[in-house]
């Protein structure tokens, strides 16, 4: 399976099934829902919904964010629901910006899902 | 299928035990149990330990204690290896391969971390050139093993409109229990103030709403119904049992883990059981590995409806002299959770409960409640999501 990018421009590069419609990210070339290999792809965001956050007080195991930093699942519409993802918040300390059923915004990256809360 | 009786259970004291080799723990805790079973150590037929970092350590002890010759099989399954290697014993005896099963839990964590003890550090080394490259998995580098779980309890507090207040008193909960348990690595009573004053791990979690990192190992003899009517007029039945896979990506926003769902309900329907029959009727350990998780286990096993967890708290019902007890042993958050040993200690509270041993005088379940009961265990394989649960009975 080829390598694929986790930003498209400013989008979520996700995939979609063509024979059940399950939406996936990251992309993926078959589906885990009907093993289909039917696949397009399919773009998420880049403005979602912020379902929930923490912060970490301690370095992470990938990626050289610095501590404090903090993360959170986002939710993004797609055509037959949404989808969850999981990503670093783009905020400091003392992270008030952050709120949950705020409007969240993707920041592409090459390694990590990166959103930044407001419309813009 | 024949049926399986828990018979004896022996406990070495959970916390720090930096002194003390594998062996050390599990050997007192294996003699323990053999005394208690008052079997002869000869009869004992297979050996299942859980352990995720204790590799090798289960022959160590089979041969220390003198037992030599048997099958033994060691169980990884992150948090739920000690329930695991305690199925499969099941699985053994009720198959008829062996009458007579030993079951080992055991962890040595405190002198390192969580991802050195599970493996996950190991995996890492052997697979970092492809997940350096691999966004796939690298995203998941962010999230330590409290993470999912502030995430959820952070979503619980903005769906349902739950309180840190209510989040801490599952810990002041745990440590009223656990006041009166001389096995469990934190025995002081807390309040609300001081659990929401101790120091913030991942927020709305402070350390006391976080299991700590422990040594322990714990052991129990089951055996067939025959052998067991011979040594014992207080048999533990085994009534049902589920194990789920899963993994972490399908879980993060839904407060509903799917294995916990899934595993609880095949052990009801296979126990012939519903949760309402746990009210005035039973007790449960289950995986409170932080606050919130014993909330979400409340609603995903049917004892209250979605977000009403709380409630469960608020009103008591889940406290030893509530409808329906849960973590009479103080659970995870106070007797620490060494995480193979944590659910072979599980079943050998169910045992001293349901006997009214003198162990547990003090933190006694009421005679209603000790007609059934369940053990929980889940955990967080890597990007694996897990749950196994099980249930007994005192008459067959
Ligand atoms: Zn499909």
């Amino acid at each position: 399976m080829e390598r694929q990018p986790l930003f498209i421009g400013d989008k979520l590069n996700a995939s979609k099934c063509n024979d059940c419609g399950n939406v996936r990210f990251p992309w993926m070339d078959y589906c885990y829902k009907c093993q289909s290999t039917n696949i397009s792809e399919y773009l998420v965001g880049p403005k979602g919904k912020l379902m929930s956050y923490t912060i970490s007080y301690s370095k992470p195991y990938v990626g050289k964010i610095k501590p404090p930093y903090a993360y959170a699942v986002a939710r993004f519409p797609t055509d037959n629901g949404h989808i969850d993802v999981f990503g670093a918040i783009d905020s400091q300390e003392p992270f008030d910006d952050i709120k949950i059923n705020g409007s969240v915004k993707l920041i592409p990256d090459k390694l990590l899902v990166k959103f930044k809360m407001g419309d813009d | 299928m024949r049926n399986v009786a828990v018979v004896g259970a022996g406990v070495f004291p959970f916390g720090r035990h930096h002194d003390l080799l594998y062996v050390e723990m599990g050997r007192p805790a294996v003699n323990e149990a053999i005394e208690d079973a008052g079997i002869d150590r000869k009869e004992i037929q297979s050996c299942y330990i859980g352990t995720t970092g204790g590799v090798g350590v289960g022959h160590e002890i089979l041969y220390e204690t003198g037992i030599i010759g048997i099958p033994i099989s060691r169980v990884e399954n992150a948090c739920v290896s000690g329930s695991n290697a305690f199925r499969l014993a099941w699985m053994d005896v009720a198959l008829g391969l062996s009458d007579i099963s030993l079951v080992i839990g055991i962890e040595k964590m405190k002198d390192s971390s969580m991802a050195d003890v599970a493996g996950g550090m190991g995996r890492l080394k052997l697979e970092m050139k492809a997940i350096a490259k691999n966004p796939s998995v690298a995203n998941f580098g962010l999230m330590g093993p409290p993470g999912y779980f502030a995430l959820a309890a952070h979503r619980h507090m903005a769906e349902f409109g739950t309180t840190k207040e209510e989040l801490a008193s599952v810990t002041v909960k745990s440590r009223q229990n656990a006041h009166n348990n001389p096995k469990a690595e934190y025995q002081n009573i807390m309040t609300v103030d001081d659990v929401l004053n101790d120091k913030m791990i991942n927020p709305p979690l402070t350390r006391s709403q976080c299991c700590p990192k422990t040594d322990g190992a714990a052991a129990i003899i089951i055996m067939s119904e025959e052998l067991a009517k011979k040594y014992t007029d207080t048999p533990v039945w085994v009534k049902g049992s589920g194990l789920t896979s899963s993994i972490i990506t399908d879980l993060l926003s839904n407060l509903s883990a799917m294995p916990n769902v899934k595993s609880s309900r095949t052990a009801y329907d296979m126990a012939k059981l519903e949760p309402n029959d746990f009210f005035k009727n039973g007790f449960a350990e289950v995986h409170d590995c932080f606050s919130i998780s014993e909330i979400l286990h409340y609603e995903d096993f049917g004892w209250c409806k979605k977000g009403e967890g709380p409630k469960m708290i608020n009103d008591g019902i889940t406290q030893i002299d509530g409808d329906f007890p849960v973590n009479p042993s103080g659970g995870l958050l106070s007797c620490g959770h060494p995480l193979g040993a944590t659910g072979v200690r599980q079943i050998a509270e169910v045992l001293y409960q349901m006997r009214k041993d003198k162990e547990v005088a003090k933190r006694q379940v009421p005679d209603e409640n000790l007609n059934v009961a369940l053990t929980h265990t889940m955990g967080q394989p890597m990007l694996g999501f897990t749950s196994c649960v099980n249930i007994f009975s005192r008459d067959l």
